[in-house]
């Protein structure tokens, strides 16, 4: 029967699923982010930034149409970047929901478009910060919010339903991350204005039925 | 209602029979781009830290850097003489505001309010080449290049805390580079579609700021970014 449903699929003029896995090779966009400054200050100082990162994705599309459909997709991103006794954490995770084409679609080739609405459930930051104290603490912030997402990409067949994609990837996240520590008797806020968006280049597997 | 029911009848007929045949047509566009630059100058920094001692005053610390990402509008024509062959214009207009106010409870006067205060305005008008594939799909795909001209841009900056005088120091002028971009477009009415895509744009530019009518310093940057794109597109008949 799945065989029958992929060959259906593979007609494009069915309705179906396509689901990929896929890594994204992600950069911020954001000085925050992407970081490589370094602020030491006469009262604290601090290491700014949290890289780049590989981050695994799997998306699911719907074809209510034989080439529109709708989308949702996972991804988790993880960063660490480290910098003298600095060393700065982070982690992402991505919800994204919307709307996804296809054109072009040859026996060996197609390409694709999506956009949607990325929603971020949770995101969770922390940077070490010495306070005069060689001990340190560390600042984390912790929340969620929302923006856009946009791919284009290509797929080549590989064998029947399976295909290997390829895609670039651009987010557009506006936040402020609140941070916040204490040390002793001391609290310390830190309010960053920034956003999480980037940029990413995904490849992966996706299979139709 | 007559005369609706006979402008939608009326567009629709003649947007069938340009697609049908491939003729020189119209299209409009207005759509949002989700700008942001890709140089780091004018990328934002909005930082502001605050220290509370036990003893219950606050200590601030602030930063604010460059000018950051922005929701522009954007409004484009394209004239297609051919699918393939199209002549773009579009206009779109990035207002940027990187903007912070606190309150040090520490400074000198109690309650001192400081300000921090970035803003960047860039219009840019883009003429260039057009295609797209089969118009008369369901969903195609768009794609053109061009000059991006920037009439006018006007950056201004505030450095000072507690000054009077906005801005510190600030620049104005034009520029002038190059665009690119491609999408997606879906019908969702015989001649209405839905419009995604990306668009990037390099403006290479050196930056005069002057400060109280005074060059006060240069800077090589970028106007351009990366933007996404959503809008709705109108495909019209010409004769």
């Amino acid at each position: 029967m799945i065989i029958a449903l992929n060959i259906k699929a593979q007609d494009s003029t069915y309705k179906h699923f396509d689901i990929s896995t896929s890594a994204m090779y992600w950069s911020p966009l954001s000085v925050h982010l992407s970081g490589d400054y370094y602020t030491p200050g006469n009262l604290f100082s601090k290491f700014a930034g949290f890289g780049n990162t590989i981050a695994p994705t799997i998306n699911m599309i719907y074809y209510f149409k034989s080439n529109i459909g709708i989308s949702v997709a996972y991804n988790y991103m993880a960063f660490e970047e480290t910098q003298d006794e600095y060393k700065n954490i982070a982690e992402i995770h991505n919800l994204r929901f919307g709307i996804s084409g296809r054109v072009f679609e040859k026996p060996l080739f197609g390409l694709s478009f999506s956009t949607g609405i990325n929603f971020v459930p949770n995101y969770n930051f922390k940077m070490p910060m010495r306070f005069s104290n060689p001990q340190g603490m560390e600042l984390n912030a912790k929340g969620f919010t929302y923006g856009a997402y946009f791919n284009a990409g290509f797929r080549v067949r590989i064998y029947k339903g399976l295909s290997f994609i390829t895609s670039f990837d651009y987010t557009y996240i506006p936040v402020e991350l609140n941070y916040s520590a204490t040390y002793q008797n001391y609290e310390l806020v830190q309010i960053e204005k920034t956003n999480l968006s980037g940029i990413g280049i995904q490849t992966g597997l996706s299979f139709i039925f | 209602m007559k005369n609706l029911i006979f402008i939608i009848a009326f567009l629709t007929s003649i947007s069938s029979f340009s697609q049908e045949n491939n003729i020189k047509h119209f299209e409009i566009s207005v759509s949002a781009l989700f700008w942001t630059p890709t140089s780091t100058h004018m990328k934002a920094t909005n930082s502001l830290m605050s220290i509370i001692p036990p003893d219950s005053y606050t200590s601030s610390d602030a930063d604010v850097i460059g000018y950051g990402s922005c929701i522009a509008p954007k409004i484009q024509t394209n004239y297609f003489f051919k699918n393939y062959l199209g002549l773009s214009f579009g206009l779109n207009y990035l207002s940027i505001q990187n903007y912070l106010e606190f309150t040090d409870a520490s400074t000198p006067i109690t309650g001192e309010t400081n300000k921090f205060h970035n803003e960047a305005k860039i219009l840019n008008l883009q003429l260039g080449y057009a295609g797209q594939t089969n118009d008369y799909a369901r969903i195609h795909i768009y794609y053109g290049a061009g000059i991006n001209y920037t009439p006018y841009y006007s950056l201004k900056h505030n450095t000072e805390i507690n000054t009077n005088e906005f801005p510190s120091y600030s620049a104005e002028a034009w520029a002038i580079g190059a665009y690119i971009n491609a999408g997606m477009q879906i019908k969702i009415f015989p001649f209405i579609y839905f419009t995604m895509g990306l668009e990037y744009s390099y403006i290479p530019h050196t930056l005069k700021y002057t400060s109280f009518g005074a060059t006060d310093h240069e800077e090589k940057t970028d106007l351009g970014g990366i933007a996404g794109q959503i809008g709705l597109s109108f495909k019209f008949l010409t004769y």
